[in-house]
């Protein structure tokens, strides 16, 4: 049951996401005693050995005079990356469930792109009418962390450039990592 | 000497001079923290075009080098480059410069050389100022007359005038396409295959009334033309050949390095990497000397250090727009060193530092490594 929960997952993660969630279920469910609620669930459901944010540069760039620049290296991970999700459902006595997304990030540093640990949840309600589920949500609700700096590149002349991109240092806008909230409205009927 | 030296004064378009001795590298201070690379604000593209259009010249009557006659420069640019870009904007890449927004906008240009202001482009400071903009279309540009005088005493005083204004007014680049050679000239500037006796005393009195303080105290850079003189000056190395040149090799074996706001510019024929037969070598010079091509509006329609030095101070107004904050000698050393290198490997005395690469002057150098 608790499967349909994780479709607000990127879809390239729902089937690994799922194996391991119903893993965590097993393993590490835990189920409170709260007041007001039927029960509360909590449990993970991924962990995984990367950082969460799709990088935005590998380091290969071509400046506008044709050259091509490799300075991948400078954007390899220094850290341990890891990241892990969970969520936290709460099953109220009138058959509404309140299901919170969590996932927390490790961050990211390398010696020209770093990101900071961070914190991002999502909040999902489901009602439950006899055969049919409403279900409202926002996935990527709230992010706390995350922020993002970058470091310059410099050449033989002593000249600051975003090795992202080849641009000049000054021109370089900066890069803001930013979830995308994605609202949920589903109606289902089951038959 | 200064009667026999000023009677090629009036012949002097399109050159430079010379001297001899010990070659005297200056210091290339590039990777020094002191160079402040701060942006300045880039333009676009677009106000570059709209610049070459609407520059007051542009339709006006153009008479070329060799007499042709067309009824605007615009309709010379058509004609000439097949309703293309100017050829200097072509061979030198510039207008990648301007996608980057970089046109030199608001960068300040002397040209010191001959106008008539008569409303025509047809004489030369007209043709080098049109090449100017070729490169750098939002230049800010002066003209100052200083090829007029019938004397030499009158041409040094509209020289320091020239400068004086330059100066005074805040103008970063000053464009020399002219020069005192020792190879003579006629009347009608062709060279005539005898040498000036007077040249090595004009350099020597140079050299003693020379002025530290006031030269010293100069903040533009002073774009030289290097010299078109190469088949009729003995070794043709330029500080043996441009009285300009060999007045700067002089100073430095005497131990004042007063060039480090200086740029000689050679050429290269078209679309080689081979120095034009008349262009001089680089010589003791090498170190503040580059190369670069050296026709006018359109391929093959003109020849003469004075265009390729013209192409130099585009690219030099260029880079000042870019970074603002540099000094002329640093500008002067981002673009030498940001040259591509032709001839012997490193800096020789045939090419100086090399080709003119404005792209390079604006990209990343050599080895790239976190800050």
């Amino acid at each position: 049951m608790m499967i349909k929960y994780l479709y607000h997952y990127h879809k390239s993660l729902i089937t690994k996401v799922t194996q391991i969630g119903l893993i965590f279920y097993v393993l590490f469910k835990a189920n409170l005693g709260l007041a007001g609620f039927d029960y509360v669930t909590v449990y993970p459901t991924s962990m995984s050995d990367r950082h969460r944010f799709e990088l935005p540069y590998t380091g290969h760039f071509k400046a506008i005079n044709g050259n091509s620049f490799d300075v991948s290296e400078y954007y390899q991970p220094a850290n341990t990356e890891f990241n892990i999700s969970g969520v936290i459902l709460l099953f109220l006595d009138n058959g509404t469930t309140i299901r919170v997304d969590g996932h927390f990030d490790n961050g990211f540093r390398s010696a020209l792109y770093e990101v900071d640990q961070s914190l991002s949840f999502g909040l999902n309600i489901t009602k439950t009418f006899e055969n049919k589920h409403l279900n409202l949500g926002i996935s990527n609700l709230l992010l706390f962390g995350a922020s993002v700096k970058e470091r310059a590149c410099v050449d033989d002349l002593q000249r600051d450039f975003h090795c992202g991109t080849g641009l000049p240092w000054s021109d370089y806008k900066g890069f803001e990592i930013q979830l995308q909230p994605k609202a949920i409205l589903k109606w289902s009927v089951y038959f | 000497m200064i009667k026999k030296a000023h009677l090629f004064m009036l012949i002097m378009l399109l050159c430079s001079c010379g001297g001899s001795g010990p070659s005297v590298a200056p210091e290339a201070p590039i990777a020094s923290n002191a160079y402040d690379y701060s942006e300045g604000s880039a333009s676009t593209e677009v106000n570059a075009d709209n610049a070459i259009v609407n520059s007051s010249i542009y339709t006006l009557p153009y008479v070329a080098p060799d007499g042709t006659v067309y009824g605007s420069v615009a309709q010379a640019k058509q004609s000439l480059n097949g309703g293309g870009d100017f050829v200097a904007t072509t061979d030198t890449n510039a207008r990648q410069a301007w996608r980057q927004g970089w046109t030199g906008k608001n960068v300040k240009v002397g040209v010191a050389d001959k106008f008539n202001s008569n409303g025509q482009v047809d004489v030369h400071g007209d043709w080098v100022a049109l090449v100017v903009s070729s490169v750098a279309p939002e230049h800010t540009v002066a003209f100052r007359d200083v090829l007029s005088s019938t004397s030499f005493a009158g041409f040094l005083g509209d020289v320091n005038s020239a400068n004086a204004y330059f100066e005074s007014n805040g103008y970063h680049i000053v464009n020399n396409s002219w020069g005192i050679e020792r190879a003579l000239r006629d009347a009608n500037g062709a060279y005539t295959g005898a040498l000036d006796a007077t040249f090595d005393n004009l350099v020597a009195s140079t050299v003693a009334a020379y002025d530290v303080a006031s030269e010293s105290a100069k903040q533009g850079l002073y774009v030289f033309a290097g010299g078109n003189g190469g088949q009729f000056c003995p070794t043709r190395r330029i500080e043996n050949c441009s009285w300009t040149a060999a007045v700067q090799n002089k100073l430095r074996e005497n131990g004042y390095d007063g060039a480090s706001n200086i740029i000689f510019v050679g050429s290269l024929d078209d679309g080689t990497n081979n120095l034009a037969g008349y262009s001089y070598f680089a010589g003791n010079l090498a170190y503040d000397f580059i190369v670069t091509y050296d026709d006018l509006l359109g391929p093959s329609d003109a020849a003469g250090t004075s265009f390729a030095a013209a192409r130099v101070s585009g690219a030099a107004a260029i880079v000042k727009q870019k970074f603002p904050n540099l000094s002329s000698g640093q500008i002067k050393q981002v673009l030498l060193q940001t040259a591509d290198d032709l001839g012997a490997p490193g800096v020789d005395e045939t090419f100086g530092y090399g080709k003119l690469n404005i792209l390079n002057s604006l990209s990343p150098q050599g080895v790239v490594v976190p800050k």
